[in-house]
């Protein structure tokens, strides 16, 4: 279904959004609630949001207050989750790792939509020679399992949280690019194209005002999905030892301190993990009830 | 069909030299002195330069991209700068054991997961289909570390079954070479599952509405033959490239596996060099992993487009 | 005690002597021969009462006496569950721990240092010293084997000493003093010194001296190792494994000395938990690299033999000091008066260490007897920030080599006492190639941790690391007095004078809070199985000779 900027008459625009539109965003809302799937991802989600936002104030404790004499205590009343090896709570250390994990799979899936929706609808449009080209690109960048690539460019980079958002923007760039470009070609020979070229219309213009919108369905379901690909990339590099650095609170980092320790103090492990668990479990609910609702056909990469 | 391999392939050529470049100026950026690595805190600057010299690392980067380029193409990949050993040889050794892995990996995937899919989606939305569908939502949902880790918790530690990990070769000792390969194939094999799974599901579920299978059943055929006969044989379908995708994913995941069970395949030898500075061997791991990357993304493309009526028989992609 | 210039009666069995895990001495040989062997205690090694036990083992020798349980058996393979991966195999130019352990079974060096940090001859019968102490002559044995078969003569000593001067090998250095190396007869080796240098004879019983054959000493770099040790090299698969097999033409085997075992397979496993685990498991019958959190696990077991090996390596923080924030001595005062070592030494070690002040191993003379490290006091700090005027505290980078859980875990809780006290620092896990390149070489950092092994001659610790020419300075302080102090010092034999003067140095380090903020001591922890029989341990405190060892399964 194609979008038009509403025009009246006098050829202005009416507003800012226009009925058909607003009708749409209605129908798209209805089918959303009723979608279990996506609701319940969302909630997931919206948690999350919220008790990464709110951490500090929500965590009783600072994420490296230490205290020998109470380390790897069982979990209690004082300590919900626990103390590790080095005493400190592990309950408000989970609690402020929801940062960093939410940091790092909105930063780094934000930059890797913003480039790769751009390089991927400008590629879909304009076919040919520029088409093949940045798509043997994208191709071979994909050509590299995801950890191992995100490991070359860490190293490269240097071990801070940053960097990390970086390099997995950089990885998931090419997984956006692809299915950005998949949208516009459909869009491409869709009859508001055509009669916006006969307009006379410039091709960024068309690109961006008119075929940039309707790839964002697909566009978007993919970037929810990676998410939980960039927080699951996230707590493998830290487990490795390449991504958030101590004392950091990194769930990935805290998996791998716990490991030392699964026999005499599991809750160090079980804890972080289950925190991994929900998170990803939320948002592939929320990009599965996404992908329903706006076109189970849609196409999107795994 | 013909046509649309040869493009492929042709396509494959590029992303290739793409992957060589890739891989060379990413090694080339690294900070950190492989010749320090070597020599030890204890050399001299001139020490140093002299092994700087002899192992060619202050010739023009184009010129070291190139040499490494025709070596590649004749086999060569060069020695490793710490090993002293040729990087193809280090990687010959390895290779096998991660492809063995994988391949393990994704073999027990699939014996769960094809019945799994199956079953839930007879059961459509009662409750083994959704008890299937979470069990395999959160089997996607932890990292393949963990799992691994908590397999050697439960079957290494607690109940001693299984070794903690490392490798024996299987020419050496099968059983113990067995053994060591269960814990870790079976985490990876429960990771892809999921996958599998859904997609076995999803299927089925098309398969089965349509409408051949609702004139069988009509005809008064049992549920089971209709299923098994039937709809297995043509949902099967795009399943089979599901599952090499995910092959191709199980062979991505081995680097973090790996150092969690000792397994000393290409995986932990791409960590130790990266960790290393080691160049030559470096960027002949990552190559050597994304080719079979891409060799398996490739088959499984061929075998999506084998399936796919419009491409096969003619006409464009 | 020592005398100059005479031949001196050797001491004899030391095992009892320390208190801690000891080796049997090769001297039985020597003694029986008649030819009195000199305990060359020419003020190099530590002092004469050598017991290093320290106070601050967790677990001491629990277990079952070794010694006394049966007769040594001949054969069987060990399966050795190893920590950190051997690396280079050349003895002259790699200094690590990991590939010491095994070389140090192979290849055998002139004189040998004894469980009392005593030197007494090895591939040498007796030796003597001139009465300027600049002539050192070297009587060899014969019939003694490389593992190739050849006969060990001075030549291939010679070939050895001569590689190692005029290459570019970690004992390089030493042999500034050395006019002349020769070998007048097959079986005679000289050393002429210009002047007299105690630290020459130490470094001769070191690894970084290791006799080779001539053939292989004119390699730039040896990788098929060849010595004369009790084991001899099989194989190796890189970060996997090594196997060594004993050599049967021994000198030095004796049914009461060994070799015992017939092979000795090492599996490389970085994890400490997963190398527990393993043993645990019944995977190996030894383990060394115990982490000190496992050390009740281990000792609750009652199967495993816990050793303890006080002390391994003095682990320190390192402050640039040519570099801001730590330039300045008040803001480097700050930091130690910020850090409460004994909590951190706690937290890293669970109480199987001892924090320190002294660059010197524990139960030397070196050791300053009344300096110790400061305590934590807020209010001092407060003052020397306001003294570097940084009175709101400041910040720096922390970099910490990440293989080292025990460095990783100890900043973590320096940076929390740090913080506390208006001092931010950013810890960043580094590999240990990086911090070769970045901290060591380049210099490019404010703050870092590091260790050293714990040697028993104390011109590694005052001199390697503090002395601007020593091999190992990087933290950049430089202090005069210090320096004359310590280069004193080693022109020195008589130990009292010495001791006296290494004393002083480290009043000068402490008050200027030298780059090195020592922070503990930490032993070697090893965990072994019922039929792994012997000693475990050598006198260096970090290697491990399985020369006197055996199965009994």
């Amino acid at each position: 279904m194609a979008v038009e900027q509403h025009r009246d008459e006098t050829g202005e625009d009416d507003g800012f959004l226009s009925e058909s539109q607003k009708e749409r965003i209605d129908n798209f809302a209805r089918k959303f609630r009723s979608n279990t799937k996506a609701m319940v991802g969302l909630i997931i989600v919206v948690s999350l949001i919220v008790v990464a936002v709110f951490a500090p104030f929500i965590a009783p404790y600072g994420m490296n207050e230490t205290s020998i004499e109470d380390r790897t205590q069982a979990p209690s009343v004082e300590h919900p989750f626990g103390t590790d090896d080095l005493g400190r709570d592990i309950f408000s250390r989970v609690v402020l790792g929801s940062r960093i994990s939410l940091y790092v799979g909105f930063g780094a899936i934000s930059g890797a939509l913003l480039v790769g929706a751009v390089v991927g609808v400008i590629s879909g449009y304009a076919g040919g020679l520029t088409d093949e080209i940045i798509m043997r690109v994208m191709d071979a960048a994909m050509a590299f399992p995801p950890v191992l690539l995100a490991l070359t460019l860490l190293v490269v980079l240097g071990p801070e949280l940053v960097n990390v958002v970086i390099a997995l923007a950089f990885v998931y760039t090419p997984y956006i690019a692809r299915v950005s470009r998949s949208a516009a070609l459909a869009e491409r020979n869709e009859a508001y194209v055509e009669s916006a070229v006969a307009r006379g219309e410039t091709d960024t213009r068309i690109v961006f005002s008119e075929v940039f919108p309707n790839c964002m369905a697909p566009i978007l379901v993919q970037g929810s999905l990676n998410i939980s690909f960039a927080i699951l990339a996230e707590a493998s590099l830290s487990f490795l030892g390449l991504g958030a650095q101590p004392p950091r609170p990194s769930w990935g980092l805290m998996i791998n301190t716990g490991r030392g320790f699964m026999e005499t103090a599991p809750w160090m492990l079980l804890f972080p993990a289950l925190a991994i668990g929900i998170a990803v479990v939320g948002f592939n609910m929320l990009g599965d009830g996404l992908r329903d609702v706006l076109d189970p056909k849609v196409e999107a990469i795994e | 069909m013909y046509n649309y391999v040869l493009r492929r392939v042709g396509f494959m050529a590029v992303t290739l030299f793409l992957v060589t470049l890739i891989a060379f100026a990413v090694t080339n950026i690294l900070p950190g002195d492989v010749a320090l690595v070597i020599l030890g805190p204890n050399a001299t600057e001139e020490s140093i330069a002299t092994l700087q010299a002899q192992l060619g690392l202050n010739r023009p980067l184009y010129i070291q991209y190139l040499d490494w380029v025709f070596g590649l193409l004749r086999g060569d990949m060069g020695e490793s700068l710490r090993f002293s050993e040729p990087v193809a040889a280090l990687i010959a050794e390895r290779l096998p054991r991660s492809l063995l892995l994988a391949v393990t990996a994704t073999l027990i995937a699939v014996a769960l997961s094809i019945p799994l899919g199956v079953y839930a989606a007879i059961n459509q939305n009662e409750a083994p289909d959704v008890t299937a569908s979470m069990f395999a939502f959160i089997g996607i949902s932890m990292p393949i570390f963990l799992w691994g880790l908590v397999f050697i918790l439960v079957f290494a530690v607690w109940f001693n079954i299984f070794p903690t990990g490392g490798y024996t070769s299987p020419t050496e000792n099968l059983v113990a070479s067995l053994r060591q390969l269960v814990l870790p194939a079976s985490a990876m094999g429960f990771a892809l599952t999921a996958y599998i799974m859904r997609m076995t599901r999803s299927s089925m579920l098309e398969v089965l509405s349509a409408e051949y299978i609702k004139l069988a059943r009509a005809k008064g055929m049992s549920q089971r033959v209709v299923v098994l006969r039937h709809a297995l044989k043509n949902a099967v379908i795009p399943v089979i490239t599901v599952i090499a995708f995910q092959f191709s994913y199980a062979f991505g995941g081995v680097v973090v596996l790996e150092e969690v069970f000792f397994w000393p395949g290409i995986g932990r030898l791409t960590l130790t060099a990266i960790q290393s500075r080691d160049i030559p061997l470096i960027q002949g791991c990552i190559i050597v992993v994304a080719l079979i990357y891409m060799i398996s993304n490739f088959a499984a493309d061929l075998l999506y487009a084998y399936f796919d009526p419009r491409i096969r028989y003619g006409g464009d992609e | 005690m020592q005398e100059n210039g005479k031949e001196v009666e050797s001491t004899m069995d030391s095992s009892s002597r320390t208190g801690r895990v000891g080796r049997r001495t090769f001297l039985g040989t020597a003694a029986a021969t008649g030819a009195a062997a000199l305990a060359g205690c020419s003020g190099s090694s530590g002092g004469d009462s050598g017991s290093s036990d320290g106070s601050g083992d967790g677990g001491g020798d629990s277990g079952t006496d070794t010694e006394s349980s049966g007769n040594p058996k001949q054969g069987g393979t060990l399966n050795w569950g190893g920590a950190v991966p051997v690396q280079g195999l050349d003895p002259h130019i790699d200094t690590s721990a990991a590939s010491k352990r095994v070389l140090e079974n192979i290849y055998e060096e002139v004189v040998a240092l004894q469980d009392d940090y005593s030197i007494e001859p090895h591939l040498a019968k007796s030796f003597e010293q001139s009465e300027d102490n600049t002539l050192l002559t070297f009587e060899l044995r014969e019939g003694v084997t490389f593992h190739n078969g050849k006969e060990m003569t001075s030549e291939d000593v010679l070939a050895t000493y001569e590689r190692v001067q005029n290459g570019d090998y970690l004992a390089t250095g030493f042999f500034d003093r050395v006019e002349e190396l020769r070998a007048p007869d097959d079986y005679t080796f000289e050393i002429q010194l210009t002047e007299p240098f105690a630290p020459f004879l130490a470094k001769m019983a070191t690894a970084e001296l290791s006799v080779m054959p001539a053939e292989n000493a004119q390699k730039d770099m040896v990788e098929e190792p060849i010595g004369t040790g009790p084991y001899k090299f099989e194989e190796r698969e890189i970060e996997t494994s090594f196997t060594m097999v004993r050599n049967e033409d021994y000198w030095g085997a004796s049914d009461e000395d060994g070799p015992f075992i017939d092979t000795i397979v090492k599996s490389e496993i970085p994890d400490s938990s997963v190398r527990l685990q393993s043993f645990q498991a019944g995977e190996y019958d030894f383990i060394n690299g115990v982490a000190p959190k496992d050390v009740a696990t281990v000792e609750q077991n009652p199967e495993a033999r816990f050793e303890s090996q006080f002390p391994k390596s003095l682990v320190y923080l390192g402050l640039n000091c040519d570099r801001e924030p730590f330039d300045n001595k008040d803001a480097r005062l700050a930091l130690d008066y910020a850090i409460d070592k004994e909590r951190v030494a706690e937290a890293a070690l669970y109480g199987t260490g001892q924090t320190t002040a002294s660059p010197a191993a524990p139960g030397s003379p070196w050791v300053h007897p009344d300096l110790g490290p400061r305590e934590r006091d807020l209010d001092k700090v407060q003052e020397h920030l306001d003294a570097a005027g940084m009175s709101d505290g400041y910040s720096a980078t922390f970099k910490i080599p990440q293989s080292y859980p025990t460095q990783v875990q100890a900043a973590e809780v320096i940076a929390d006492d740090a913080a506390e006290a208006g001092i931010d620092l950013e810890i960043q896990q580094i590999t240990w190639n990086s911090w070769l390149s970045d901290v060591f070489t380049d210099q490019n950092f404010q703050a870092t941790t590091s260790s050293y092994l714990a040697l028993w001659y104390p011109d590694v610790s005052f001199y390697k690391f503090l002395h601007p020419d020593g091999a190992f300075f990087f933290t950049n302080w430089v202090n005069e007095d210090y320096n004359e102090l310590v280069e004193e010092a080693r022109t020195l034999y008589d130990d009292d004078a010495r001791a006296d003067l290494y004393h002083q140095a480290t009043e000068v380090l402490h008050e200027e809070r030298a780059g090195h903020l020592f922070l503990w001591w930490q032993p070697s922890l090893y965990a072994a199985a019922p039929p792994y029989k012997g000693d475990i341990g050598a006198p260096d405190g970090s290697t491990l000779q399985f020369s006197d060892n055996w199965l009994d399964r």
